[in-house]
């Protein structure tokens, strides 16, 4: 009797102190885009990545096929990856305006020279996200994210000075409009830009302009699924 | 957001005050409580990763790709350091600004450059095996040897699942080496690799099934627990040597003396280097995780240098290694298991029930064991690492496969635990040790020691036990302190796993022995001799069957391997996890529903076509094989069970209106 009644103190005392205890907001750091998940992409590699560079603006990036799969406004859902026993691809929202198919679009040398990608990375900078990747033993760095005024895609390759001349190739696209700077267009579609260069591209939907969203704090990623 | 009053701890503290004069004196409870570690609520709680940082900081990873840290594991706050990694299930922390993770596609690095307790940096080691869109291709870890090497494991795909071959990571093969059942589609699924701190990928060994538990002992050797299925005939913990070929026969396509398929399952037997402790299937779980090593100097009890492997099911299993003539073998307990019987299982029905017997010969272990008083072990035991302070950590996620994710620690009260402490083979018998003074005359009791053997066979469909046979034990010497006995043993043949079970043994308080039950892997004899017989077929003949039907041993199998998908009621439904997905656009997996009526129905199917979809697994379908799990006169019985208690036609309404 004396026992079961410390074990009921006990018990009382126990659940009064612990509750539910959650993370500290002082103790997190700033969520801040773009953010960077792994899964299961449709029409991807395995193991592809959606970025979100805003709430209402995210895309595929594709480290085996080399380059941005999708972009779409909206946001991603990750449900049918995260929670299912024999994992689907994750939802991309219908409103893509932006597809690349062509397996590695960005040869180094020459415009068909082989192209053995290895995927080394990223990274996060301040509203930016920077995937790092070889071509060739060449290491190159591409930038994405969303323009200050948040009517565009921002992708911004850094090339090697080792790895001779870079070329391109741009696929046309029918929902938004592709500009590319830093090099020139050779031919229909493939750009040339010089080693140790730039390639600056900009991807803008032609219907509407994406609504650019302030970077708010925020306690939790808006792709996770509530856990409560 | 949580109000809490800042007076509450004060009134807690007067609480535990006033109730501990009352626990004074009382000599009860467990040796080993169960604690629960609360989580926040926006981390998903499916823990696949556990380890802490050389200053004591525990570090968790989760499905769903986060890293969370604490200082307070009992309190918190936590700190989400990473996230959008890929089912990540293996993390190793250098320091709170450097953290190792195996996600699906790579060994990744993730650094706080800034210092801010964020990861901004997530750089890739090493990614260099193939790897498809397939559900089940997981990369296992995390350990590192002496050397600094980074020791991980890649898992098998399954095929109840699609894999997409347009965009796989190459290279990649769908030809099969033999009949697995699953196949290794791309190098180095099935392998053990090593990883230099550069980033250089040497693979180590071949033959795994699903290892997905790897680590290393104090003394720098690598073990891996493989999962049993086809020729897996039982879940195993296998000391890894360069070179090495386990058994599963899919990987071997990726070594570079590979020639083609290799059809004899004599050759493979041959190549295959046997594990050193096995743990068999039902009684010690089905689904082993991570090994580790109690090195907490008696901090958590008296198994300093023992193994603890977790287990998908509500088992923690215990192992003791020796090394005998130049190899590792030993024997494996249970340590902490949830209540087992049949009544335990009928008690948790569904997604919940991971109780464990299940699985081959799981029905001998049907007698109720009383549960745990306090907080009860949760299923999903995959990582486990020990604290600084030398509780031990388990984190848990069933990842679909059935309910009951999150982290536990167990603690040791204190108390001296009533248990086996080692077995330890003799030139002619075992001897036993324990933790505590046993009691003289039970220990000398012939009658207590019921030892018995038996093997597993290698072959393409699994095996159940075969060869089993009781013990004679031909002397029995107690220790004069009561804390061991020696068992000579009349016939000690290496080849066998030998079977105790002292459920009579008590201490010399009268205490019994919390697990009286352990599994010696006798692979060889102190003089080196190892087992010269067949492993692909049974020296013994089996008990042949009387062929008569048993509808009571039809429905204990029905409780144990297919109520958990199939339903008490037998409607089938959704499969446990699956049904998560509700509302996610995502059709739920769903198993047979026998009270379905019709040609197409499932009882509308032939007694033999029922038998070989038991036994070999439907077509298309995720429902595994059980021929490697249950034998022909089981199968038989469970169908028979399914005739009668879901088969009858129910009368329809106008039916019952013409009567």
């Amino acid at each position: 009797m004396r026992l079961l009644l410390a074990t009921a103190c006990l018990l009382i005392a126990t659940s009064l102190t612990q509750g539910e205890p959650s993370a500290n907001p002082k103790q997190r750091a700033e969520e801040r885009y773009p953010q960077v998940f792994r899964t299961f992409m449709p029409e991807a590699g395995p193991s592809a990545f959606a970025v979100q560079l805003s709430p209402n603006l995210g895309l595929c990036y594709d480290p085996l096929r080399g380059g941005v799969n999708q972009i779409w406004k909206g946001r991603i859902d990750l449900t049918p990856t995260n929670l299912a026993k024999i994992n689907q691809v994750a939802a991309v929202p219908e409103t893509v305006f932006y597809e690349e198919r062509l397996v590695q679009p960005l040869h180094l040398g020459a415009v068909d020279a082989p192209v053995e990608r290895r995927f080394k990375g990223y990274r996060y900078e301040k509203d930016v996200v920077i995937f790092e990747y070889t071509i060739n033993g060449h290491l190159i760095s591409e930038s994405l994210r969303m323009t200050s005024d948040g009517s565009s895609v921002e992708r911004i390759f850094r090339l090697p000075k080792d790895g001779g001349e870079a070329f391109l190739s741009v696929e046309s696209q029918s929902k938004s409009k592709v500009s590319v700077e830093g090099g020139s267009e050779r031919s229909s579609g493939v750009w040339a830009f010089p080693a140790g260069g730039e390639i600056r591209m900009f991807i803008r939907p032609l219907d509407v302009i994406i609504s650019h969203q302030p970077v708010k704090r925020r306690t939790s990623s808006p792709l996770a699924h509530s856990c409560s | 957001m949580s109000a809490t009053s800042p007076f509450i701890p004060y009134i807690s503290l007067a609480f535990v005050l006033a109730v501990l004069p009352l626990c004074a004196g009382e000599d009860s409870g467990n040796s080993y409580e169960i604690e629960e570690i609360h989580l926040p609520r926006d981390m998903n709680p499916e823990i696949s990763g556990v380890a802490f940082t050389p200053g004591g900081r525990l570090v968790v990873t989760n499905r769903h790709g986060d890293v969370w840290f604490t200082d307070h594991p009992s309190k918190g706050p936590w700190q989400r350091f990473a996230f959008g990694l890929h089912e990540p299930v293996g993390i190793l922390a250098v320091s709170d600004r450097e953290i190792y993770v195996t996600q699906r596609p790579e060994l990744t690095r993730l650094l706080d450059t800034d210092g801010d307790g964020v990861a901004d940096r997530y750089e890739t080691v090493n990614d260099d095996w193939c790897m498809t869109d397939n559900w089940h291709e997981f990369t296992f870890g995390l350990h590192r040897d002496k050397k600094g090497n980074f020791l991980l494991a890649v898992g098998m795909p399954d095929m109840a699942g699609p894999f997409n071959p347009r965009y796989p990571r190459l290279p990649l093969s769908e030809i099969k080496v033999q009949k697995e059942q699953k196949p290794s589609l791309g190098s180095y699924q099935g392998w053990v690799l090593s990883i230099s701190p550069e980033g250089k990928m040497i693979p180590v060994a071949s033959g795994f099934r699903q290892p997905a538990g790897i680590g290393i002992s104090p003394e720098g050797e690598v073990f891996v627990t493989d999962q049993q299925g086809d020729y897996i005939a039982t879940s195993t913990l296998a000391h890894i040597k360069p070179g090495g070929f386990y058994g599963y026969p899919a990987s071997l396509k990726w070594r570079e003396d590979y020639h083609g398929p290799i059809p004899d399952i004599e050759t493979l037997a041959a190549m295959r280097i046997p594990e050193s402790v096995s743990l068999p299937h039902g009684a010690l779980g089905g689904s082993p995780g991570e090994p580790i090593w109690d090195t907490t100097g008696g901090k958590f009890g008296p198994f300093e240098g023992q193994v603890f492997i977790g287990d998908f099911t509500k088992l923690i299993s215990r192992v003791f290694l020796e090394k005998v003539a130049g190899e590792y073998q030993g024997v494996a307990f249970p340590f902490i298991r949830d209540a087992v019987g049949l009544e335990a299982i009928q008690a948790n029905s569904g997604a919940n029930n991971l109780t464990i017997p299940a699985g081959k010969e799981g029905l001998k272990y049907f007698r109720d064991t009383p549960p745990r008083s306090g907080t009860p072990l949760r299923p999903g035991n995959m990582r486990m690492v020990f604290s600084p302070d030398g509780s031990l950590y388990s984190g848990q996620t069933t990842r679909g496969w059935g309910k009951g994710d999150g982290l536990q620690r167990i603690v040791w009260s204190g108390r001296d635990p009533v248990e086996i402490e080692a077995i330890r083979l003799t030139k002619d018998g075992f001897d036993i040790s324990f933790t505590t003074e046993m009691d003289a005359a039970k220990l000398a009791a012939e009658e207590t020691w019921k030892l018995s053997r038996f093997r597993y066979l290698y072959l393409p469909g699994g095996s159940y036990r075969v060869d089993e046979t009781d013990c004679r034990i031909t002397s029995i010497h107690p220790a004069a302190d009561g804390r061991m006995v020696s068992l000579k043993i009349e016939a000690l043949d290496p080849g066998y796993i030998y079977e105790f079970e002292p459920w009579e043994l008590v201490s010399s308080t009268g205490k019994p022995v919390e697990n009286p039950l352990a599994f010696y892997t006798l692979n060889r004899l102190l003089d080196g001799r190892r087992f010269e017989g067949p492993l692909t077929r049974a020296l013994l003949k089996e008990k042949p069957s009387n062929g008569e039907i048993n509808l009571t041993a039809g429905a204990q199998v029905y409780s144990a391997f297919c109520m958990i998908c199939h339903q008490a009621d037998g409607r089938g439904g959704a499969l446990p996890g699956s049904e998560a997905s509700a509302g996610s656009g995502v059709a739920p997996l769903a198993a047979a529903n026998f009270r379905q009526r019709g040609p197409d129905s499932p009882l509308a199917k032939s007694d033999e076509d029922l038998v070989r979809i038991v036994t070999h697994g439907p077509e298309g379908k995720p429902m595994p094989p059980f021929g490697g799990v249950l034998n022909q006169e089981q199968i038989r019985n469970v169908i028979a069970y399914l005739r009668s208690a879901f088969g009858k036609t129910e009368p329809s309404p106008e039916q019952e209106s013409v009567k």
